[in-house]
């Protein structure tokens, strides 16, 4: 095997890996919590692995991953077919993050995280109208948005200290 | 010579992202297209992706459950003796109605047997499951639920919660179940006030308070009216429980029963549509060969 193939390799498995959490973060966004008469969900939480993808990755394993992430969303929430899926591909091709260098500060990571949600927002509220042929509810969309910055942070120890635990900061994803 | 690979690899990386992107923009595009206007070109994988979802999320929702209920039952008990007085002017007035509906129902019975009819079938057992996952999302207002055609759900049956009607079932998998919540945009049903028989069809769009639309000029409609399905159509049988009219913006709207608690257990109502008679004709053929027997 050459070194060539051995990189492309470690590649698809850093992909895979990446993809299988992220199913279960697709699993969890599905959950709804009641809670004195409203409903909350995580409906953005699989942006998480989007902005977290590791940067030793491989490209094609990864983008077919996050788009089969999307698909999975749209089928087991009962949305409109496609939705996730093709913005999801958009957003991974816009900010590619195999190849991304971001400084190592936490607001950075924060700053950079909310405009991603941003788009995201922007994004599933016009590919909604073009899907139901009217404006989807902005209310819903807007405060699972604030909820998944204010996340944010819980999210980025999980992640740091996962690194930490696992060795991951001593390999060549996660960078 | 080096800068020289260098360059190659680094134009084949780009040739390669170039082309897996446009690749698997055009696949999301199709599947994208495909599904608009709420068509499944992927049917026959959706619904095991449901029964998948179902499995996993009867799990993983339990601690949500439990967590849910420990909050509504600790709520409860900061006023149990203000409930307990509640209850019990509820208990004495519910005795009477019992007595007039047993003799009401003696007295309907009497009549039908008069008449040689019966206004009333009998409905046929519930099938109870779990709200596994309910999403109130911007796009769409649905539940699944841990029930499907192994266990007699058909798509179109009415889904109550313990308060009222909470959806009809738009998708059936062999283990689960996809119920479309009577807030969904998409959502219709007919209803009618059960005061006045005026009727109107209840129409979601995504908010938590449905609205009464197609309403006529002269109908007789109040605030506090309950609303019950109507069975027209033929599609859910006539009676649910839905909710109460009140005011809205300009129109009537609709306060659900299902609103009052978070929903968790579910009952399926069985219900056979009744067909429009063109599609309920007799078949010739069977006519005339069962004409020409002696």
């Amino acid at each position: 095997m050459t070194e060539r193939e051995g990189n492309r390799l470690t590649g698809t498995s850093i992909a895979l890996r990446s993809g299988l959490i992220g199913a279960l973060l697709v699993t969890v966004s599905l959950l709804n919590i009641n809670f004195a008469g409203y409903s909350a969900s995580l409906m953005f939480l699989p942006l998480a692995i989007l902005y977290f993808w590791p940067s030793g990755s491989n490209y094609s394993a990864s983008l077919w991953m996050i788009a089969g992430l999307g698909l999975l969303q749209d089928m087991m929430g009962g949305g409109p077919l496609g939705l996730w899926m093709l913005c999801y591909a958009i957003l991974f091709i816009v900010i590619n993050p195999t190849t991304r260098k971001v400084g190592p500060g936490f607001v950075v990571h924060w700053m950079l995280f909310v405009v991603l949600v941003t788009a995201t927002g922007g994004l599933t509220m016009v590919l909604g109208r073009i899907s139901l042929g009217q404006n989807p509810s902005a209310l819903p969309l807007l405060l699972n948005g604030v909820f998944i910055c204010l996340l944010f942070p819980i999210l980025y120890w999980i992640r740091l200290f996962s690194r930490q635990i696992t060795g991951a900061d001593n390999m060549a994803w996660g960078r | 010579m080096a800068r020289g690979v260098g360059t190659h690899q680094t134009r084949h990386r780009g040739n390669v992202i170039r082309k897996t992107s446009i690749a698997v923009i055009i696949v999301s595009l199709l599947v994208f297209v495909l599904g608009l206007n709420g068509r499944q070109p992927v049917g026959a994988v959706r619904a095991p992706a449901e029964g998948l979802a179902s499995r996993i999320l009867t799990i993983t929702s339990m601690p949500i459950r439990g967590a849910e209920n420990i909050s509504t039952s600790a709520s409860r008990h900061f006023d149990l003796a203000a409930q307990n007085d509640k209850l019990r002017t509820e208990n004495n007035r519910l005795r009477q109605i019992e007595n007039q509906n047993l003799s009401l129902s003696e007295q309907v019975n009497y009549l039908e047997g008069i008449l040689n009819t019966n206004i009333n079938p009998k409905q046929s057992q519930r099938i109870a499951a779990r709200a596994v996952s309910e999403s109130r999302g911007p796009f769409v207002n649905s539940a699944l639920i841990n029930a499907g055609l192994k266990k007699g759900v058909r798509e179109g049956n009415a889904v109550m919660s313990l308060n009222g009607l909470y959806g009809r079932v738009v998708r059936a998998g062999n283990s689960s179940a996809r119920v479309l919540l009577l807030t969904d945009l998409n959502s219709r049903v007919a209803v009618m006030s059960q005061r006045s028989r005026s009727r109107a069809i209840l129409t979601g769009n995504n908010s938590r308070i449905p609205s009464l639309e197609f309403r006529s000029a002269g109908a007789d409609w109040k605030y506090g009216d309950r609303i019950v399905t109507s069975g027209d159509g033929g599609v859910l049988p006539r009676g649910l429980p839905v909710g109460v009219a009140r005011a809205g913006d300009g129109s009537l709207e609709v306060a659900l029963f299902t609103d009052k608690q978070p929903v968790d257990w579910i009952w399926v109502v069985p219900h056979l549509p009744v067909p429009a008679p063109e599609e309920n004709l007799p078949n010739p053929e069977t006519e005339s060969s069962s004409g020409e027997t002696p």
